[in-house]
């Protein structure tokens, strides 16, 4: 087994880096050899602008929450600059109140940059903690808030900032070669976040934030890193911002900037490094061109008189289109290496795997059904399970026992409270009393993931997979911390996935997308794994299919399954023990054959009064 | 207070008269997932027919295409002659086709009162309205008890009762019940089945979605049987109690 | 604080209370309907507040009228600006139809700078507004009495309507359940434009205290009260009208109060301290005071 890997798509993200450096080295180049010296000051506000966008992306791109914010730890990386770069005596005429030790102080370009990103980070750090917990909607305008406070900070904290006239003589030490090297490295940075373990981990939390729960991340805290990050790297931009345009006042960090930021994301995709490249670049020339047209301009014999606010109409117009049009932005969340490959692939004449085709299930060795595991020791246990919302009692004291390496089946009619018992036991909901243990240790009231991390893992009756996604991304952003790239690929091939690994799961037939959930769950090793209608859906054929892989899943990952089904002849068949819940309690548990005569069961699906009673 | 069809067909269970509603080889898709491969079948004017099937068969799903919140991919749907096909929602009640949801989806925070003048948003004759509003709060006292009260601060058999006489508020020429006894003690469904007869006496034709197979067909006229999306089995009521449909769908009596 | 002061500054906060409270009300009226934050919620003030300079300048309009055009105006853009840039996208992700209204923001601000002026214009106000009540020991200024008034009115109006009418009934059954709301019979576009329109009138009403109040108009007028609806709606737990109002008015009260303790060099950070106030209670209940938690 090889060690486990915290950036899961290496290659591809230095190959996807290479390429954007050598575009933006090759316009540098362009631009300082033929180019005037407006030119090579519009490339460089370009670059820095690419940072600016970049950092924002981290957040943003990753997990699709929106912030207004970010200008504020722009803000804070340039004035921290700011204070460190000036020369002394610059410093102390504009500002006479500023302390001495700050007054004195002088760094070079990377000292101030790396002061800025830890200043920004703390920032970031001390102001996300609340806001990570917050829904999508709440954390968007608790961002709002953060804009209006830093911008208000800025411009009466006059000591430090001048508010409103503002610093200057900042030493111009972003140069042309320097900021693209600097851009390259934030692509570099922003790329390798995007496709390590956490970065991919918080895109699952993007397309689905329950299941990524259920196969073990801890939402909050990832998005909580990300933000973080996502700070210290704006922080850093923002000094390479201020050591570029060496004046600057508060009135910059507000709306404007906001405005131009989230623009370039939106245009040229949220989701994408590239695309966050291909946005600045696409606003910062239309910035560029139509301000000389604001300014009025002849175009041949017509002189157009000044429109202010030329930019900003032009800037609205293409966001506006661009999501009626291409929602996600030009470049989607497709990288360039991505693009790339698919053209390479194309002239060499290979096409995609047809989406239709199946996967088939490999032939393995059939499984012996295994024998009675009753004496075997309890490996999920629930005791006197209460759970009631909204004035309905959904369990109204449950006990459940699953032995290790037992299959168990829970039924019941529509309204009997199994997929409430599933939730309460895996943590996705709290249960209103009653305890549930795992291989003895308390995990009442616990939170999914980690309920998932202790070795419980489960499936959904309404398939949730990260859709856009592709099928080795789902299992992969499932993977255990410790699990290396062989073990990945072996569940994949194990549930005959191999064939369509690159495909994204929401493109996938019905019947694949429930294997690949479950294949989501096993990679947990987990000791117990529940299954929510796994046969859904499905004719007597795949249901017969599912049940012998449900019995191989058992033998070789050694785990209790426990499987809730409407499909009777599937559960007797399968299963070496059956619970029937009917109206929030158990009704009876025991063989199958013991089930199906029982009259108390007929009755419960059937209805009182049938003749088979 | 309901309505009562006014071109004389009180034909039931067949005969030449034309189905009152028609749902020919329709296909569902969400997603990845095919919910109905193709399902036909017919309900004429009068009648009660049940659509019967485990879960994840599609029974929801068809009623919802019939009510207009899914668009089939193909297939038709045929009320009184007329195609519902594409409509809104609010434009199929108006044809006459009331759907009473799985699950209630009653309005928790409007009243009792408020519930019930919603079901009747579509009309307007506010005088009738007023009237059908006190009959219904007095055919079932419990409601009427509770007029002023919120409405998800009911019991789960009042808030159905609450929901079917929501959908009736339209007075429409057919009712579509998705799982009306749902989650409810047996004493209700009781009492929510006797009111389907009662309502079928009064004209209203109804399609019933249920899983309790015996209940359902103990007041259908005729049953069709739903399996993975395609229809597995028809036929009048009686003839679908014994053996087969418990072997076919229930597995009961199966040991593989 | 002396009690006289006290009530001064307690009718102030109604006063600055009751315009947060009519913003957030109509900011939360469209997010309970169509679960979109409209960001072009305070170009609807702007526009009210152009519209009436234009009344007075040019027509020399008694101010009723103004007022009356104003709030009109606001209602009307409201209702035209959901036809042609929400419409499109109907079913487009809560991320999409925020960023869209950022633009439409923009756009009708630049449209401003264009049409009229980068910089601020006065808009006349009746004389009246600068006199104010002597009762006792107590000095109240007679705008602030006609604004916690006039909101007063208008949150009452608004709330019978929404209890009463046959439409009102409707539009809250369609907050809560949008698909059951159809199928029993409520016009989906006509209940959203309706939405749309009375969100659009108590942003005209907020647009006219607010000029009453500050005596000018600008391109960006309509942003800076409209945060604070915003965060206000958010308290209030988004979505829920008696939150919004209730948000409005604890907000406008915070705000206030911070105005009158707060030490002189501290003043300008009134509105800040506020905001952050606001998200340490989000730190502690990310659903607001009424909202619902959310799952995971």
């Amino acid at each position: 087994m090889s060690s486990p890997i915290p950036i899961l798509r290496l290659r591809p993200a230095l190959w996807g880096t290479v390429i954007i450096a050598v575009l933006l080295f090759v316009g540098m180049l362009a631009v300082r050899s033929g180019g005037t010296a407006s030119a090579g000051r519009t490339y460089t506000v370009f670059l820095v602008n690419v940072m600016l966008v970049i950092s924002i992306q981290v957040f943003i791109g990753n997990s699709g929450i929106v912030s207004f914010g970010h200008v504020a730890f722009m803000g804070v990386g340039a004035y921290t600059t700011a204070l460190v770069a000036i020369p002394e005596a610059l410093k102390t005429a504009q500002m006479p109140d500023l302390p001495t030790s700050i007054a004195s102080l002088q760094l070079g370009f990377f000292p101030a940059l790396l002061l800025s990103a830890v200043l920004a980070a703390l920032v970031a750090a001390i102001f996300g903690g609340g806001m990570v917990r917050m829904t999508e909607s709440t954390m968007a305008m608790a961002t709002l808030a953060l804009l209006v406070v830093a911008h208000t900070f800025f411009q009466n904290a006059t000591t430090f900032t001048r508010g409103g006239l503002g610093l200057a003589g900042i030493p111009a030490r972003t140069s042309l070669g320097l900021a693209t090297l600097i851009a390259v490295g934030f692509a570099l940075v922003g790329r390798l976040y995007k496709e390590s373990r956490s970065g991919l981990r918080l895109r699952a939390t993007r397309e689905d934030a329950l299941s990524s729960a259920s196969v073990g991340t801890n939402v909050v805290g990832v998005r909580y890193g990300s933000w973080i990050l996502s700070g210290a790297l704006m922080g850093a931009a923002g000094s390479v911002w201020a050591q570029n345009v060496i004046a600057f006042n508060a009135n910059q960090f507000y709306f404007a900037i906001t405005f131009s930021l989230l623009a370039m994301l939106v245009v040229g995709g949220r989701s994408s490094v590239t695309g966050a490249v291909a946005g600045a670049a696409v606003i910062t020339f239309m910035t560029d061109t139509l301000s000389r047209v604001e300014q009025g301009v002849r175009i041949g014999p017509w002189e157009l008189p000044r429109i202010t606010g030329t930019v900003q109409f032009a800037i609205a117009l293409l966001i506006i289109v661009t999501l009626i049009l291409r929602p996600e932005g030009i470049f989607d969340r497709w990288e360039v290496d991505d693009l790339v490959r698919r053209v390479v692939d194309r002239v060499r004449g290979r096409t995609r795997a047809p989406a239709a085709a199946v996967p088939p299930v490999p032939e393995l060795a059939a499984v012996a059904p295994a024998e009675p595991v009753a004496e075997a020791p309890i490996a999920l246990e629930g005791r006197d399970v209460v759970k009631r919302f909204d004035g309905v009692t959904a369990l109204a004291g449950v006990d459940i026992d699953v032995h290790d390496g037992e299959i168990l089946g829970l039924i019941g009619p529509n309204g009997s409270g199994k997929t409430t018992l599933l939730n309460v036991v895996s943590g996705v909901q709290v249960p209103t009393g009653g305890r549930v243990e795992l291989r003895g240790e308390d995990i009442t009231g616990w939170p999914a993931h980690r309920v998932t991390a202790r070795g419980l893992s489960r499936t959904f009756q309404n398939i949730r997979l990260f859709s856009e996604l592709t099928v080795r991304e789902n299992v992969e952003a499932a993977a255990p911390a410790d699990a290396g790239e062989a073990e990945v690929e072996d569940v994949i091939a194990w549930f005959g996935l191999t064939s369509v690994e690159r495909q994204k799961a929401v493109n996938l037939p019905y019947g694949v997308q429930r294997r690949l959930e479950i294949a989501r769950a096993v990679i947990r090793r987990p000791s117990v794994l529940l299954l929510d209608e796994p046969a859904a859906g499905m004719n007597e054929s795949e249901s017969d299919e599912l049940l012998a892989n449900i019995r191989r899943i058992r033998s070789v990952v050694g785990c209790a399954v426990v499987v809730v089904d409407h499909d009777l002849r599937l559960i007797m068949k399968l299963c070496d023990r059956i619970q029937v819940l009917d109206q929030g309690r158990t009704i009876a548990t025991g063989r199958p054959d013991q089930i199906a005569s029982d009259p108390r069961v007929v009755e419960a699906y059937l209805g009182a009064g049938s003749p088979a009673a | 207070m309901t309505q009562h069809e006014a071109d004389g067909s009180g034909a039931r269970g067949g005969g030449d008269a034309a189905p009152l509603l028609s749902v020919d080889s329709l296909r569902v898709t969400y997603g990845a997932v095919t919910a109905l491969r193709g399902v036909s079948l017919d309900v004429q004017q009068g009648e009660i027919v049940a659509t019967l099937g485990p879960n994840g068969a599609g029974k929801t799903t068809l009623l919802r295409t019939i009510a207009g919140v899914l668009k089939p991919q193909a297939g038709s749907v045929t009320f009184k002659g007329r195609s519902l096909h594409g409509l809104a929602p609010e434009t199929v009640v108006r044809r006459g086709v009331a759907l009473v949801p799985e699950g209630r989806h009653i309005f928790p925070a409007l009243t009792v009162e408020e519930n019930l003048a919603i079901g009747g948003i579509a009309r307007s004759d506010h005088v009738e309205l007023r009237r059908d509003i006190d009959a219904w709060l007095e055919r079932f006292p419990i409601l009427g008890e509770r007029r002023t009260q919120l409405a998800g601060t009911l019991s789960g058999g009042e808030q159905q009762q609450l929901a079917v006489a929501r959908a009736l508020m339209s007075r429409p020429s057919m009712l579509l019940l998705d799982e009306p006894s749902l989650g409810l003690a047996p004493i209700v469904v009781d009492r929510i089945f006797a009111l389907i007869t009662e309502l079928r006496d009064d004209g209203v034709t109804i399609l019933l979605v249920e899983q309790n197979v015996h209940r359902a067909l103990a007041i259908a006229d005729r049953a069709y049987v739903l399996s993975v999306g395609e229809v597995v089995a028809s036929g009048p009521a009686d003839r679908l109690i014994e053996g087969e449909l418990e072997r076919s769908y229930l597995g009961i009596g199966q040991r593989g | 604080m002396s009690p006289s002061e006290f009530v001064q500054q307690l009718v102030n906060a109604l006063s600055l209370g009751s315009i947060y409270a009519l913003l957030a009300l109509g900011l939360s009226m469209v997010y309970g309907i169509l679960g979109m934050l409209n960001f072009a919620y305070g170009e609807l003030v702007t526009i009210a507040g152009y519209t009436m300079l234009f009344l007075t300048t040019q027509l020399d309009a008694p101010f009723i009228v103004v007022a009356l055009g104003g709030i009109l105006a606001a209602g009307l853009a409201s209702v035209l600006m959901e036809l042609v840039a929400f419409r499109p996208l109907r079913n487009a992700s809560f991320v999409s139809l925020l960023f869209t209204s950022f633009a439409v923001a923009q756009l009708i601000q630049g449209a401003f700078r264009q049409a009229v002026s980068v910089r601020a214009r006065g808009v006349p106000v009746p004389e009246l507004f600068d006199e104010a009540v002597q009762l006792g020991s107590i000095r109240i200024s007679l705008l602030s009495i006609i604004t916690a008034s006039i909101g007063a009115v208008a949150l009452v109006t608004l709330t019978q309507f929404m209890k009463r009418s046959r439409t009102g009934v409707s539009m809250r059954a369609a907050a809560q359940d949008f698909t059951t709301a159809r199928l029993t019979g409520v016009r989906a576009n006509r209940v959203i434009s309706l939405a749309f329109l009375i969100s659009g009138l108590l942003a005209g009403i907020a647009g006219v205290l607010w000029i009453a109040r500050t005596t000018s108009v600008n391109p960006a007028t309509g942003f800076v009260p409209v945060v604070q609806a915003f965060i206000a709606s958010v308290i209030g737990g988004l979505g829920n009208l008696r939150g919004a109002v209730i948000g409005g008015f604890f907000l406008g009260t915070l705000e206030v109060f911070l105005q009158a303790t707060l030490p002189g060099s501290l003043l300008p950070y009134a509105q800040a301290t506020s905001l952050l106030i606001v998200v340490a209670i989000l730190y502690v209940r990310p659903q607001g005071l009424f909202g619902q938690r959310a799952v995971a």
